[in-house]
């Protein structure tokens, strides 16, 4: 590699058309910059209408926070749809700890009910959900501490009403704590978040502009690191590879555990999504081998199981392992073989759903274009086009043995008639 | 009037900046490169013609342009495109028609210039369009048509 090359690389983590791709996709699934700001007022509205005067819990909600991707900035839109996106909170209530499952469900959903949203509250078998109009839903778990245990170690409650009463049980866990160990293995990475949040923007505004909506001031953006972004890549290729199924799927703590394992700063995006993949795979398989289902546990609360209710048979685990290593493999093929865009676009569509992808490749195009149209690329001396981020990069990067940008020129030629 | 480079110096200007392209053919008229280029992912094998211009006093820089041509993959055209079967080329071949890198009447590219720091680049850049094209449907490297038969 030459060191132009490597300086590039160094300050444009999306310099290899692979990982500019994977970063359109993932820009194209996170939740929209107008909704992220939704999200914590509507957060605190629920609590606020939770603990209101005359409400079943008047007095008694301790605590709300975030969980899951909510709580580590991963949330991407929901299975089987592009427009609709789950976050989730823990409701810790001032309530028994070994309260009956059932009646800890039932007490939130009472305290929720009549809530000002047009679509309906619904009891789940561990949460509430609060749905609104713009796709988003918000799941409240309600939770109680158990004392003696340390920093919010909670019970949380399993009761499905279809179910016998003898299937209910309270199940251990913290959430809290988990979250602090992700993101305290994935710090942000600067290189990597200004370029990416430039892309969600981009993806934003041209999906904005499509379809009429209104496009907020800019705000903040989550995202912090390539890991957490290869973690949402591997969610939505979850997503796709079960959208036909209605049973169990193998769920986002276990792959967003495994991201915190294997994050390391520095690294491609698709290097990233190619190591978790490899990663949760070979976990699988280990445990294949031994004849048992894989155990994935809270690295911080390893009584807190985070694969309880999935997989349920080896042939399940075995299932999603061998797709994460046809990922792997045909991501590794792509940046090594002498693959077309359309021959990307095409596998792509297959592994992350195809309207994500042809708008992902057609934002990849614009940007070449605009790139060109303007002489901004720089030049591998392989002949390879590289598309900078900051216009200003090329020249203030150009080793002089390399070639740098080129000069305006227009293509030309006749239509054939 | 502008200092404009030997056939030799264009060859050494192209071996410094495109290792890749190989010098095939040469006389004191022409030199002939091939080897590839990887714009995107995909490699593609190229050849790149230039002549020695013949009367200095006559320079015109559509007969005198470097021909680039893809040699393979072929080119492969999309029927019914409104940009064309194939956008920015000329067809003077069915399967390995020459790449139009500029607009001769916009004083884009004359003889004085160093192919290796114009026409190759811009190859890269046609070829990465192409490549877009193929998978949208959109030429996004702008450009301008000329009509004709």
């Amino acid at each position: 590699m030459s060191q132009y090359f490597r300086r590039f690389r160094d300050t444009e983590p999306f310099a290899n058309p692979v990982d500019a791709i994977l970063a359109d996709i993932a820009a194209n699934i996170q939740l929209p910059p107008g909704l992220h700001a939704k999200s914590e007022s509507r957060y605190e509205a629920v609590r606020n209408y939770t603990e209101r005067d005359g409400s079943p819990l008047e007095g008694r909600v301790l605590r709300f926070y975030p969980q899951g991707s909510m709580a580590i900035d991963a949330t991407i839109s929901t299975r089987g749809t592009d427009e609709e996106y789950d976050l989730d909170i823990v409701a810790e209530l001032d309530i028994e700890v070994d309260a009956d499952p059932q009646a800890a469900l039932d007490l939130l959903h009472a305290s929720l009910r009549g809530y000002p949203t047009a679509k309906r509250v619904e009891r789940q078998t561990r949460c509430v959900t609060v749905r609104y109009s713009d796709g988003m839903h918000l799941d409240i778990t309600p939770a109680v501490r158990i004392p003696g245990e340390s920093d919010r170690v909670s019970n949380i409650f399993h009761a499905n009403p279809d179910e016998a009463p003898q299937n209910h049980y309270r199940k251990r866990m913290n959430a809290w704590a988990f979250a602090e160990w992700y993101r305290k293995r994935t710090p942000r990475e600067l290189w990597f978040t200004e370029a990416f949040n430039k892309r969600v923007w981009d993806a934003f505004r041209t999906r904005a502009a499509a379809e009429v909506e209104e496009v907020p001031d800019q705000i903040p953006l989550p995202v912090k690191n390539t890991a957490t972004v290869a973690l949402q890549l591997l969610k939505r290729f979850r997503n796709i590879v079960y959208a036909g199924s209605t049973s169990r799927i193998p769920p986002s703590v276990l792959m967003s555990c495994f991201a915190g394992y294997t994050a390391r700063p520095g690294v491609s995006l698709s290097e990233m999504v190619i190591a978790q993949a490899r990663f949760v795979a070979q976990a699988i398989d280990a445990a294949s081998a031994r004849g048992e289902r894989v155990s994935v546990r809270n690295p911080m609360y390893p009584e807190d199981c985070f694969t309880d209710r999935w997989p349920e048979t080896l042939a399940q685990q075995d299932y999603f392992a061998a797709k994460l290593t046809d990922l792997a493999d045909g991501l590794e093929k792509m940046k090594v073989s002498d693959m077309s865009l359309e021959e990307m676009r095409d596998w792509l569509r297959e592994q992350f759903g195809e309207r994500v992808v042809s708008r992902s490749i057609e934002q990849f195009n614009d940007r070449v274009g605009r790139a060109v149209r303007l002489a901004t690329p720089g030049y591998t001396r392989s002949g390879g086009l590289l598309v900078p981020e900051k216009k200003s990069i090329i020249g203030s990067l150009a080793v002089s043995s390399v070639p740098s940008a080129a000069r305006p020129h227009t293509f030309y030629g006749g239509v054939k008639l | 009037m502008r200092w404009m480079p030997s056939l030799e110096e264009q060859v050494a200007a192209m071996s410094d900046a495109w290792p890749t392209l190989q010098v095939v053919e040469q006389d004191d008229r022409q030199v002939v490169w091939r080897g590839t280029l990887r714009p995107l992912v995909r490699a593609y094998e190229v050849q790149v013609l230039l002549r020695a211009p013949l009367v200095i006093e006559t320079i015109n820089a559509m007969k005198m342009q470097p021909e680039v041509r893809v040699t393979k993959p072929l080119l492969e055209p999309r029927d019914e495109d409104s940009e064309g079967p194939l956008p920015h080329v000329y067809w003077d071949h069915p399967e390995m028609p020459m790449l139009c890198l500029f607009d001769p009447a916009g004083d884009e590219w004359s003889p004085t210039d160093l192919i290796a720091e114009t026409t190759v680049r811009w190859a890269v850049d046609w070829l990465a369009c192409y490549e877009g094209w193929r998978a949208t449907g959109k030429w996004a490297g702008g450009g301008r048509h000329a009509s004709y038969r």
